[in-house]
């Protein structure tokens, strides 16, 4: 009965039906926000890559990489900046990503999220965007604590 | 991929000059925590001592920008507070930083942890300690902002209220009403909404409402007083402030009382030892939980430091035998601690590229033993030759012993959370009690001489296989599937071996005797291959691998690589 749908097919449902409470009743674990590593998982399976691919292209440590998609622990703003570099996500994905780990969404004002944004709208790899920041004189993902 | 767009992309960067020069000299600018109305919270980090500040900026065109922060909080230093820093301001922007503390909020901790009533009562009772300071600052500063947002849980539990952005002084004059609605809805008080004056009761209330959300998940008064923990939270978020508690100290003082067990046992411990009923030692024995608060010491400090780490205990911290338990990871390196996996991997390159010169002293791993909750064991390059202490660590995900003198792993059989075991040059002599691990998933045997290579054959799949040794376990890997695999500097001549493996994405083997690489061609899904040193004569199977992305070879391969003609994957010469 915990079937998990995507989006578009719950949409389908919900148009479909004619009772409502019943519907919300029925759907109501495909409501709940899907946590940082179920997001993960599912990005992973939409592109169909493999976490191994995507933790290689992210630039993350083997270990520390499956961990996070299993959820075992929990990701630094740049750990999750570095995963969607590896998946290529869009902007739109990388910030609802964010969100569902918990941090604060890239904000275009600031120089340095101007360039990871910049490079996650071209499909840069995680090398490109730290070769791109540290040209600037930026930090490198991967070097800040939080 | 990104050049030649340089010139365009400078000019579309945004304008940073808003914010007070001072400040961009000082500080980079990192994220932005928030933007509402006229205040901007921004990250930054200290360019030169590369510490983390939060940035509060007041816009001109808001109430804010005039209205400096009381003298008192800027004096503010106590433990846990977050130091101001600095102030910065220019016409657009008044930019206010104090210290970064590290952790997560309340809010987001709470989607992941269930808190405990204990959980409920010590952080009530550290952020009261917190509202003491502020209240009796002169004049007395009220929070008035108290929410689940604006408490960090620091990694070693302390609960931190942050966020003084609204708090205000009250003064002689402040004998009129609120006249903004200032505070977060659910949280703050009537009276913040015009019914009263706002005083430390206030701050009482919302403070009341955060711990009946921990307990209840919802941001309002217990619905019941079942417990004497909700009959406080009931008083303390009364409609009435006259009826709440009179003080931070008061409330504090109600939910100590709250508190089962330690207080009240130690009670009874001193009335029957004053009685002299029984000697303490009986006393102890029977009456004080099994943990005790007593202080640890070890006997090699390495040990120390890296439990210390993993708990986040600082330098004068004392470390008490009841916290053993919550250590999760050890991390070393030689002669030097770390505190997690990003530090840990690059000392280790760091140690080889020193010359391996370093060795630490561990022996034994018996003072782990009350650890039972540890998931990662990571100490190399030591004299560890007992391992026997993992016995009673049920979490165990991973090990990670390259460099030491282990012979005998029998203790990781049947763990079954174990997913990682590396014992790089160690003399192992059985690997087989590894077939009881149902999820080993990565297992580095890298130059270990003097075990079994058939038991490899009872071993299960791999996302990574590390086997660059002398045994010639290649010859046992058919039938497997092995994501990552590792034959460097072996005596392999014939890839026909690996005929038989399943999935492979990742092969090495540099420094070997394979001349024919044409067996390659069954495994479709290389992506990563390393073939510095290897005799071949013919690369043309290459351009038969679909998904290659990169290659290291030897410059002696060159030529070879150049007669492939334009390739779709890199060339690395390693």
């Amino acid at each position: 009965m915990a079937e998990k749908i995507n989006t578009s097919t719950l949409m389908k449902r919900l148009f479909k039906t004619k009772h409502l409470d019943a519907f919300l009743e029925q759907n109501e674990h495909n409501m709940q926000a899907a946590g940082f590593d179920q997001m993960i998982r599912s990005l992973c399976e939409e592109r169909g890559l493999v976490p191994e691919q995507v933790i290689l292209r992210a630039e993350i440590d083997r270990t520390y990489g499956h961990q996070l998609f299993s959820g075992v622990r929990r990701p630094s703003r740049d750990k999750v900046i570095q995963l969607a570099l590896g998946m290529e996500l869009g902007v739109e994905e990388t910030q609802k990503l964010l969100r569902s780990a918990g941090k604060s969404e890239l904000y275009p004002r600031l120089k340095r999220e101007a360039v990871i944004l910049y490079c996650l709208r071209r499909g840069a790899s995680v090398l490109d965007t730290q070769e791109l920041l540290s040209r600037y004189g930026f930090s490198l993902l991967g070097s800040l604590r939080n | 991929m990104l050049e030649g767009t340089d010139i365009e992309f400078t000019a579309q960067l945004p304008d940073e000059n808003e914010y007070p020069a001072p400040l961009l000299a000082r500080c980079e600018l990192l994220e932005c925590f928030s933007e509402q109305d006229d205040t901007r919270t921004l990250l930054a980090k200290d360019r030169e001592s590369d510490r983390l500040y939060v940035v509060k900026c007041h816009l001109a065109t808001g109430p804010f920008y005039d209205r400096a922060e009381p003298e008192a909080l800027r004096k503010l230093s106590e433990d846990p507070f977050p130091r101001f820093v600095a102030e910065y301001r220019n016409e657009y922007m008044r930019c206010v930083l104090r210290e970064y503390v590290e952790g997560e909020t309340l809010e987001e901790l709470a989607k992941h942890t269930h808190f405990s009533e204990e959980d409920v009562i010590r952080t009530g009772m550290q952020l009261c300690d917190e509202l003491k300071i502020l209240h009796s600052l002169t004049p007395p500063v009220i929070h008035r902002d108290i929410k689940p947002q604006n408490v960090i849980i620091r990694p070693d539990g302390c609960a931190v209220l942050i966020d003084f952005g609204i708090s205000r002084v009250i003064t002689d004059r402040d004998t009129d009403m609120d006249t903004v609605p200032f505070g977060t809805q659910g949280f703050a008080p009537p009276e913040q909404y015009g019914f009263a004056q706002t005083d430390a009761r206030s701050d009482l209330y919302s403070l009341g409402i955060l711990l009946s959300w921990m307990l209840t998940g919802k941001a309002a008064p217990p619905e019941d007083t079942d417990t004497p923990l909700k009959k406080a939270l009931v008083r303390c978020t009364a409609f009435d402030p006259r009826e709440r508690y009179e003080s931070a100290a008061q409330f504090k003082k109600a939910l100590g009382q709250k508190q089962s067990g330690g207080r009240r046992s130690k009670g009874i411990l001193w009335g029957l030892l004053a009685a002299g009923v029984l000697c303490a030692a009986v006393v102890c024995a029977v009456l004080l939980p099994k943990m005790s608060r007593k202080k640890v010491t070890f006997s090699d400090p390495l040990l120390e430091s890296a439990v210390r780490l993993n708990l986040g205990l600082e330098e004068g911290d004392r470390l008490t035998e009841d916290m053993l338990p919550s250590v999760t990871a050890v991390y070393i390196v030689a002669d030097k601690a770390y505190p997690d996996p990003d530090s840990f991997y690059p000392a280790i390159n760091q140690w080889y590229a020193d010359g391996r010169s370093t060795r630490g002293s561990l022996q034994t791993l018996d003072e782990l033993t009350q650890m039972t909750g540890m998931e990662q064991v990571c100490i190399v390059a030591q004299e560890l030759e007992d391992i026997s202490a993992l016995a009673s660590m049920k979490q165990l995900s991973k090990v990670e012993f390259k460099h030491n003198y282990i012979t005998d792993i029998s203790v990781l059989s049947d763990m079954d959370r174990l997913t990682s075991v590396g014992i790089n040059d160690n003399p192992v002599t059985d690997i087989s009690p590894l077939q009881s691990c149902p999820n080993l998933a990565f297992l580095d045997l890298c130059d270990v001489r003097t075990y079994d290579p058939q038991a490899i054959e009872n071993l299960g799949n791999f996302d990574y296989l590390d086997l660059s040794n002398p045994t010639q376990s290649y010859d046992y890997l058919g039938g497997k599937s092995i994501l990552s695999l590792h034959l460097a500097w072996t005596g392999l001549s014939d890839l026909h071996v690996l005929d038989d493996v399943a999935r492979l994405e990742e092969l090495d083997i540099a420094h070997t005797a394979v001349t024919d690489l044409s067996p390659l061609a069954a495994h479709t899904g290389l992506k990563i291959l390393n073939l510095v040193a290897v005799p071949a004569d013919d690369l043309s199977v290459l351009l038969q691998l679909p998904q290659l992305q990169s290659i290291t070879i030897s410059e002696d391969l060159r030529p070879l690589v150049n007669e492939l003609g334009e390739v779709q994957f890199s060339v690395n010469i390693g």
